[in-house]
């Protein structure tokens, strides 16, 4: 295996932990399964086309607006739809986020049709050298924003009283709320937040790849994947089990094609759930 | 211990049983068989609407055929004129959905023929109309593709070996190291391109420098990339689904792979293919049909079409559908009773010309004509065969 | 207040026994489609009570049904093309297939906790299909076609759907009704506080993971005699994991007849009825999901229940409170308490 592909993996890696970070911690503080992630993914890939593709803006300019966007739209749904449905019962929540994927690709396709959109971008297609390794430039820009975002995210948790407010209602909502934290306002927050850490990932895969009304499916397989390598509850480890599966990925595929890359990956992935069924990299930070 | 009193236990014993019983009496409430009446002739479609492959185009392209045979009166079977209703559904790109409606619509509603959807699904709805003995008529799957089965589904669509002699003619007149890499997404009508482009590149004096299989959705081709770079290959050909080549290409580029030639098999037939901008110039693609090589029917379908669909390829795809519904109504015209076993051997006496040119089935096969085109500022032009085309650009978005 | 489990009673088993017979006796009788039709939703109501044994009543939230959905199938198929057994005994590997595969991964998959054993079984699903894609011996990405005169179709498959349902329902109610049912609710409620009283924990979730297994499995192999032709993306798509949770938790988790009206309102109401729709048939689909959940959020077999209750009203003379325990319309009642009533 080429350092070409190894750092391709690795880079690629950063966008993966980008797409499971928001999935990670919706399923850590909220309990709740969230099988509209990937359409929160899209979602911003395509609120950042209108902008991009329609005004001509760069998709980097456009990226905060998707992210607040997509934000402004998950924090009604968790307060008045996923967040009763979690007082309830387990699975019903689930249910709904399935209910809400299939209206979002019904949303996408009457809005913006079925064909393949990209996000155009000069950094898109170009790539860098250094000492001798060839790597695609976006692919550069979505790990240092990953990095970015993961310290931000870990430093919202850690240092902040929003932080505190949300682990405390991670670690036991009903002490929380008797210690007068306002649970649902925290659960909506969080749920605004993945779907803003959602589209910033949505909007790299944009520029690096492409994305039609269905691409979600995948691509919150891909966040599942990370979040099980990763052990519920860690930022840090999200980035590192990212990291992990574009490395798996590459060697994989290496070493026995690319039509084995799926078995040893999710093999792999089950393995080290069976050996470590805490996560490989969990450091608590709820609790 | 708290109880429920009886009746309410005896209220749901009942429900319990009237539920089942519901569940297995569904819907026996169907229309009568279509055969021996004067009712419209039903026949149906599965096909995907929705999720990662939409042909619409294929759809409006029946409905066509449909509209004109029922504008006409409908089709005379056994001295009867009767109108042909299409039932099409959507099974949004997913196998078990179209097992299930491909079945629904033949035992349930009665349809007498099927049409085909595209690519893989087709190779899977085979099975069904062999099972169900009824005629499936598909366009959208090379025709060697086609499951060797019990006789009930009808190809008629290009052929690899054709598309890969009409690829390998036109490579040879540009000056490359006909060095090949191959990517080919890892399903069956994937591997079975490689193999036989592989095969017929050989016969034309090509190497195969490279082989690659990749699962659909993959988005890291570094490793292909890298071989195409070691290899030194200047041929690129690509079958995969269309997400799939745009990651490619995007990282091709940025890895400064520079293949003089390339061909995107599936992926590049997309209309969303110009949203990759200049990236996507001087790409080859593979056509069924041009405006500008002088096929029946061209300017009816382009005068109906050629508003809702600009692209040349989507207008292709009318195109084959719309031959497709002919081949299958004129099936039905000759059956004399149409029964689905009249229509499937109606079917293989079938010598007609339809949209797509002369069809004659030789094991439920008939080739059509294959094109090369090439994007360039986001629409396609034919540059193969010679005849009605424009000269080949070279490969400037990925150069 | 008496401390016993949840007697096991009379009519329910009554009732399944007579349904049974009186489906089994339609296979005769019905046309084509109706069969048909009736395969695909027997099918579906067996994955789904599968899926409601180990997640209703032993808490094990499982998205791994496809993977043993796949065993089961493929298990049959292969028999059937490869050594040319007679389909009754490719339908009786099926199952045991299934259970080995069950087997093998238990040891592993029950070390899962909570969430991370619905990963585990995702994980478990997607690898496999992505196995079979490329194992030549099974067909690879193209699959297996059975062959068509060897399996049993129209009102024979029908009746041996019935038959594989009627094992689902009758599995069902006996993790509703029996102690071994009681234990695992009170291993699904609070694990440490079962294990304090003496259950086997690992040996009663194994104990409902091999017989969920064995029922998909079997739904699998008449999965795979209906399609005729099975391939990787039929048979091991997720769809089918989907599917169980979808249609159970719609219908009632934990309940007995919760995923028999999961099974008709998802598959026969949304799917087969909006099927010409298009994408309006998403926009349906998907707000009636929301609908659903939203306002019965326990499922709409126990919101049906309380209902009739309420508009029957309690009648005079009677005077026990009406609850749902032995009764369908609430879930299974806490495992814990009724054990720690037991053991007192």
């Amino acid at each position: 295996m080429s350092l070409d592909v190894l750092a391709a993996g690795i880079l690629a890696g950063g966008l993966y932990a980008l797409i499971g970070l928001g999935i990670s911690l919706v399923f850590g503080v909220l309990g709740l399964m969230n099988l509209a992630h990937g359409e929160l993914v899209i979602g911003g890939a395509y609120l950042a086309s209108l902008l991009v593709v329609d005004a001509g803006w760069d998709p980097l300019a456009a990226l905060p607006l998707a992210m607040a966007g997509m934000a402004l739209i998950a924090y009604p749904l968790q307060r008045y739809l996923l967040t009763p449905l979690l007082r309830g019962s387990k699975s019903a929540p689930l249910v709904a986020t399935f209910g809400l994927s299939l209206l979002a690709q019904a949303l996408f396709q009457a809005a913006f049709g079925t064909h393949p959109k990209a996000l155009p971008a000069s950094y898109a297609d170009t790539g860098l050298s250094v000492l001798g390794v060839r790597v695609q430039t976006v692919y550069v820009i979505a790990f240092g924003l990953t990095v970015v975002l993961c310290a931000g995210t870990h430093l919202i948790l850690t240092r902040t009283r929003a932080g505190s407010a949300l682990r405390a209602a991670s670690a036991d909502p009903d002490t929380a709320a008797v210690l007068g934290i306002d649970v649902d306002r925290v659960y909506a927050m969080t749920f605004a937040g993945a779907a803003a850490l959602a589209a910033a990932g949505g909007v790299l895969t944009g520029v690096a790849q492409s994305f039609t009304p269905s691409s979600g499916l995948p691509l919150l397989l891909t966040g599942f994947a990370v979040m099980a390598l990763a052990g519920i509850g860690s930022v840090g480890g999200v980035l590192a089990a990212g990291v992990a599966l574009g490395v798996l990925q590459s060697v994989s595929v290496s070493l026995f094609g690319g039509g084995w890359r799926d078995v040893v990956v999710y093999l792999a992935f089950f393995l080290v759930l069976a050996v470590r069924p805490q996560g490989l990299f969990r450091k608590a930070y709820a609790g | 211990m708290r109880t429920v009193r009886p009746s309410l236990r005896l209220a749901c014993a009942a429900a319990c049983a009237a539920l089942l019983a519901a569940g297995c009496a569904g819907n026996d409430t169907t229309s009568a068989s279509s055969t021996g009446s004067t009712g419209p002739i039903v026949i149906g479609t599965s096909i995907s609407l929705s999720g990662t492959t939409v042909l619409t185009s294929i759809k409006d392209g029946y409905q066509l055929a449909v509209d004109k045979v029922n504008a006409a009166g409908g089709v005379k079977v056994d001295g009867v004129k009767r109108k042909i209703k299409l039932v099409v559904l959507d099974n949004r790109s997913d196998t078990n959905t179209m097992v299930q409606q491909v079945r629904s619509l033949v035992l349930s509603d009665h349809a007498v023929a099927l049409l085909g959807s595209c690519c893989q699904q087709n190779i899977d709805m085979e099975g069904q109309a062999d099972a169900l003995k009824t005629p499936l008529m598909m366009g959208a799957l090379p025709v060697e593709l086609l499951p060797a089965g019990k006789g009930y589904a009808w190809d008629s669509f290009q052929s690899l070996a054709d598309g890969a002699d009409k690829f390998y003619e036109l490579a040879a007149t540009a000056s490359t190291n006909k060095k090949i890499l191959m990517v080919s997404s890892n399903d069956a009508q994937g591997k079975a391109t490689e193999q036989l482009w592989g095969g017929l590149g050989k016969k034309a004096g090509f190497t195969v420098a490279s082989s690659k299989a990749v699962p659909n959705g993959t988005t890291d081709f570094s490793d292909v990339v890298q071989s195409g770079k070691s290899t030194g290959a200047q041929i690129l050909i690509a079958d995969m689904a269309p997400q799939d080549c745009f990651a490619m290409w995007k990282q091709m580029k940025a890895l400064a792979y520079r293949p003089k030639l390339a061909i995107g098999l599936q992926c590049a037939q997309t209309p969303g293919w110009s949203a990759l901008g200049s990236l996507g110039d001087g790409t080859l693609v593979q056509l069924n049909w041009t405006e500008s090589a002088g096929l029946p029917d061209t300017q009816m379908i382009v005068a109906k079409y050629a508003k809702k669909y600009p692209a040349l390829n989507d207008l292709g795809s009318v195109a084959l559908g719309y031959h497709e519904a002919e081949l299958l109504v004129d099936a039905i015209s000759r059956s004399g009773d149409a029964t689905p076993a009249a229509i499937n051997k109606a079917l293989a006496t079938t010598d007609m010309t339809s949209a797509l040119g002369p069809v004659k089935f030789t094991a439920n096969k008939s080739t059509t004509p294959s094109f090369i085109g090439q994007w360039e500022s986001g629409k396609i032009q034919q540059v193969w065969p010679a005849k009605g085309a424009v000269p080949l650009k070279s490969l400037s978005g990925l150069g | 207040m008496t401390p016993t489990p949840t007697p096991r009673r009379w009519w329910p088993a009554a009732a399944l026994l007579l349904s049974t017979v009186v489906c089994f006796a339609l296979g005769g009788v019905l046309d084509h489609g109706t069969l048909d039709l009736g395969v695909t939703l027997l099918c579906y109501l067996a994955i789904a009570q599968a899926w409601n044994i180990l997640a209703g009543f032993g808490g094990l939230v499982s998205l791994g049904s496809a993977a043993f959905v796949a065993t089961g199938g493929y298990a049959a198929a292969l028999l059937l093309v490869h050594t040319g057994l007679s389909w009754p005994l490719a339908v009786a590997a099926a199952p045991v297939v299934a259970m080995l595969l069950a087997l093998l991964l238990s040891a592993a998959l029950l070390r899962l906790r909570g969430d991370y054993f619905s990963v585990g079984t995702l994980a478990i699903a997607i690898a496999l299909q992505a196995l079979i894609r490329n194992w030549d011996w099974a067909g690879g990405a193209s699959g297996v076609t059975l062959p068509v005169d060897a399996v049993p179709s129209g009102g024979n498959l029908f009746q041996l759907a019935v038959i594989v349902a009627a094992l689902a329902m009758a599995l069902t109610l006996h993790a509703r009704h029996s102690a071994f049912g009681i234990r695992l609710a009170a291993i699904r409620d609070n694990e440490p506080a079962a294990a304090g009283l003496g259950v086997a924990v690992r040996r009663h979730q194994l104990a409902a993971l091999l017989p969920s297994s064995a029922i998909t499995g079997l739904a699998g192999a008449v999965i795979a005699f209906q399609f005729v032709v099975i391939s990787p993306d039929g048979v091991a798509s997720v769809s089918w994991s989907l599917n169980a949770v979808l249609m159970t938790v719609v219908g009632g988790t934990g309940t007995v007849l919760g995923p028999l009206l999961g099974v008709a309102v998802v598959y026969y109401g949304l799917t087969r009825e909006l099927q010409s729709e298009q994408t309006l048939s998403l926009v349906i689909e998907g707000v009636l999901l929301i609908a659903i959940v939203r306002f019965a959020p326990q499922g709409v077999w126990p919101l049906l229940c309380r209902t009739a209750r309420r508009l029957l009203g309690p009648r005079p003379g009677t005077g026990r409170p009406v609850t749902g325990r032995g009764d369908e319309d609430e879930t299974v009642p806490s495992g814990t308490e009724t054990l720690a009533m037991d053991v007192a």
